[in-house]
């Protein structure tokens, strides 16, 4: 069933008919330009990002299950999610029974599954993966995280040189992503933004002052200031505008819940980063996986509907990524180890909706584990230049293959 | 020696503690106050019994580094790199642990001074990818944190963490490269402007050969120019040891290194006349590093307004004198590693072979703002508690999820009897910053606390006042 408001916007229309022109050869031209115009409007600076980082190692076969597979379930006689629980999408596959917050999205048409992403010679250690993912590359120690790279590259065109605001990338956590790390201090960690405020405010106490005869001590003082002018529009931002839709009560509700307030707010930020935690399920999978996935649909429908509630849905898009996946057989434990390629939910008004990539092949392992399909640079090379405007090969180094979720 | 020329109060025994040492414990203050200025000076510098100790699997991996890589098949290949990968981690951890977590004066300046060489004789960890090298370049600047600048240059040039960084297995008779030999003189021992670039290509013809075998030095006596070298004036069939010669014999040398220590420790740039005055000394002393530091601890011009106050703290001097003066425990895996990443400063990370560039460049507002988030976090975990057995089972439980077991007592640590806010204030005041606030915005600050502080009030007020501007400096 379609949510969606009846009365488009006229860059809903023209996207809407830009599917058309896949379908017909017909089309006029003034609508293909259109829509290449609307995309290109779309990715310049009102455009936003929001990531959702699965810590711990997302279990991605018992998270979009391939039903109709037998091996799936010799593999995990305990585990296995039953046939006719999963939330069916296709005849093979299904999400798993907590996901209903997804399947609503997926039915919406604000959803796209990429299935089996990886990245080649896969690491299974939760720190090394997940730098590489932060990091936008498999070469050890880059110092730079891969959303940080946009805000150098942006600082560093020539056209622009200008100097960027530090709220343009907000880690919304106590501590700074390291996918945000970059060279011109941009990015700001905050969870919670009255907090932040009171805390630079409590800073800044003791200024006052504009000279204080030593050079040293001004310099900070004034960093100190502009970090405030940052906390207080953060802190203005979320208190702008209310939460137009009932989020379920945790902690990923709760970010999201700031983040889509932020957003109405009106903030100048293009990357918003969440974490959440609690992936790493090597025992009792079954309880506790049910609740995560649970968490993580209603937060994001939550999430989508406020949105479109608060009107910004048009500008907003974010994806989950989880640093690996788990190994295909279940452990002694009645849990899963450390594996390979998982899928990634692509959401938001702006997606084209589907299911990106086959269903993992189990009759093809990997040592023991689902092997990836598609490179998660690909993802990242698709919202790069499809959805933020910024050129992927300046942040990747490499060119990788778009995929059709935009 | 002559007699020391500063005034040695308060302000000059604290700042000598700062700058030496990061941080002081209130005890520390008391006796170094007591003693004196010279037997403190001497007692930061007498010998510390701390020594690096190698990571529990280094045998190992040296072991199987033994065996050529293109007899290792992709798996073992993988394995090897991944487990060096994680060495690596676990090694720098441990570093920066251990920094953290010196218990005597001595201690600290031994590990300020091994770090101050790796920021002079800087390898990446992003190209040296192996734990081996760089523990046994790690223990080489312990070894020779308060020695001789001499020998130790004479080592680096045989160093395989620095070789392999500036490419001179590559270097040889018949394809000379020159990038080591340009790094020693412009980084290591002159300074730009004190040799020509026909020095630098004579001084790579000395180093030719100068390589790496597994994990050790070797000599490769068929890739070495043993023909005649014209360096910085002098003419000869040069080796390595004899180019690094050479260069001990510019004065441009000891003026070099003598800038670089004064600047590590006093933030300024020295002015010719102290350059001299202090390059003299070193070269007395034929390049011991001791009676250098103790010169420029003794030097007035050392507790000079220039000087006091005007520095802005390394991530590593916030954090290692952070966890010093108030006793803080953060052995909590990966959090110290992140957040010096964060801040711009994990020991072999340096942004290139300059090292780090230092003063403003730490602070911009996303790093000041880490650096506040870190004490508002670090109070966030303390409360006060009403007794041991109570912080006891709320440190397991902070261990069992998983989060930071940080230990702060900061009542121990400065035993305060005041608890009037304003006393209190002004007391604290003196201790923690190397520019104090003045009687305007202690009145302004405590405004917003009642007028008497219970325990907790007081741990809330000192973990607020490490969040000001002033904190930064030191």
């Amino acid at each position: 069933m379609k949510k969606k408001s009846i009365v488009c916007t006229r860059r809903d229309f023209i996207r809407k008919s830009m599917g058309l022109v896949a379908l017909s050869s017909t089309t006029p031209s003034f609508l293909t330009q259109a829509a290449a115009y609307s995309s290109k409007h779309r990715s310049s600076d009102d455009s936003i990002l929001v990531i959702i980082q699965l810590s711990g190692g997302n279990d991605g076969l018992n998270t979009v299950i391939p039903f109709m597979n037998d091996i799936y379930y010799e593999s995990r006689p305990t585990i296995a999610i039953p046939k006719d629980q999963c939330l069916r999408l296709t005849d093979e596959i299904g999400l798993h029974p907590g996901m209903i917050g997804f399947k609503r999205l997926y039915e919406q048409g604000r959803l796209n599954i990429i299935q089996g992403v990886g990245y080649p010679n896969p690491d299974r250690s939760h720190f090394r993966s997940m730098d590489i993912w932060n990091n936008g590359s498999t070469a050890p120690y880059t110092e730079s995280g891969w959303i940080g790279r946009i805000f150098d590259h942006e600082c560093n065109n020539a056209h622009l040189k200008k100097k960027m605001s530090p709220t343009k990338a907000l880690s919304i956590s106590n501590s700074f992503n390291p996918s945000l790390r970059n060279q011109n201090g941009v990015g700001i960690a905050v969870q919670n933004p009255q907090k932040l405020y009171n805390q630079n405010k409590a800073a800044n106490k003791t200024s006052g002052e504009a000279k204080s005869g030593n050079n040293e001590l001004d310099f900070i003082m004034r960093t100190a200031m502009n970090a405030q002018v940052a906390a207080e529009d953060i802190y203005n931002a979320s208190r702008k505008v209310k939460n137009k839709h009932n989020y379920p009560n945790n902690r990923l509700s709760a970010d999201l819940k700031t983040v889509a307030r932020l957003i109405a707010g009106g903030m100048n930020t293009r990357v918003y980063y969440l974490n959440f935690g609690g992936f790493d399920t090597h025992n009792g999978q079954l309880n506790k996986h049910h609740q995560l996935l649970t968490q993580l649909a209603d937060a994001i429908n939550a999430f989508q509907e406020d949105l479109i509630k608060l009107k910004v849905d048009d500008r907003v898009m974010g994806f989950t990524f989880s640093e690996f996946g788990r190994r295909v057989a279940e452990n002694a434990n009645a849990g899963t180890d450390h594996g390979q390629g998982a899928p990634s939910f692509v959401f938001g008004n702006a997606i084209n909706p589907g299911i990106i990539g086959a269903a993992p092949d189990l009759a093809k392992l990997n040592r023991g584990d689902v092997a990836y399909q598609v490179d998660f640079r690909s993802i990242y090379s698709t919202i790069l230049d499809k959805w933020l405007g910024i050129p992927s090969k300046e942040i990747l180094n490499e060119h990788y293959e778009h995929l059709k979720f935009i | 020696m002559p007699k020391s020329k500063v005034t040695w109060d308060a302000f000059s025994c604290m700042h000598l503690l700062r700058r030496a040492g990061d941080g002081f414990t209130y005890n520390e203050f008391r006796w170094a106050q007591k003693a004196g200025h010279k037997k403190t000076v001497r007692a930061i510098l007498s010998p510390s019994t701390f020594k690096p100790r190698p990571f529990s699997n280094y045998k190992d991996i040296k072991r199987r580094l033994e065996r050529p890589w293109g007899k290792l098949d992709f798996e073992e290949r993988q394995e090897l790199q991944k487990d060096m990968r994680m060495e690596v981690e676990g090694l720098l951890e441990d570093w920066v642990i251990g920094m953290t977590q010196s218990r005597y004066m001595n201690d600290a300046l031994l590990h300020k001074m091994a770090f101050f060489w790796h920021s002079l004789f800087v390898v990446e960890a992003q190209k040296v990818r192996n734990p081996v090298l760089i523990y046994d370049q790690i223990s080489l600047f312990y070894k020779y944190a308060l020695g001789n600048y001499a020998d130790l240059l004479k080592e680096m040039v045989r160093n395989p963490a620095l070789i392999m960084y500036l490419d001179n297995q590559r270097n040889r008779k018949s394809h000379p490269n020159e990038n080591f030999a340009r790094e020693i003189m412009e980084l290591f021992s002159l300074g730009r402007g004190n040799y020509s670039e026909e020095d630098i290509k004579e001084g790579a013809r000395a180093l030719t050969g100068y390589s790496v075998k597994h994990t050790e030095f070797q000599f490769k006596k068929n890739f070495h120019d043993f023909g005649k070298k014209h360096i910085l004036g002098v003419s000869g069939n040069w080796d390595g040891e004899e180019f690094i010669e050479i260069i001990l014999d510019q004065p441009a040398c000891s003026e070099y290194i003598a800038r670089r220590i004064w600047g590590y420790f006093a933030g300024t740039e020295a002015s010719e006349e102290l350059t001299q005055e202090l390059a003299g000394i070193l070269r007395k002393n034929k390049y011991e590093v001791k009676p250098l530091l103790y010169a420029i601890f003794m030097h007035p011009e050392f507790y000079s307004t220039k000087v006091k106050g005007r520095m802005i703290k390394s991530p590593m001097s916030f954090t290692v004198g952070f966890t010093r003066q108030f006793n803080v425990d953060l052995s909590q895996p990966n959090y110290l590693k992140r957040l010096l990443r964060n801040l711009g400063q994990l020991p072999y990370h340096a942004p290139n072979v300059k090292g780090w560039p230092g003063g403003r460049t730490w602070i911009d507002t996303s790093r000041l703002t880490t650096r506040q988030a870190f004490t508002a976090h670090i109070n966030s975990l303390n409360k006060a508690y009403k007794n041991d057995m109570e912080k006891k089972r709320a440190m397991k439980k902070m261990k069992m999820m998983g989060k930071s077991n940080v230990e702060l007592n900061i009542l121990k640590a400065f035993p305060v009897k005041e608890s009037d806010t304003v006393p209190y204030l002004n007391y604290l005041n003196e201790f923690i910053f190397a520019v104090p606030l003045n009687s305007n915005q202690i009145t302004k600050l405590s405004k917003s606390y009642p007028r008497r502080l219970d325990d907790s009030g007081k741990q809330t007020l000192f973990l607020a006042m490490l969040e000001l501007p002033n904190y930064q400096l030191m």
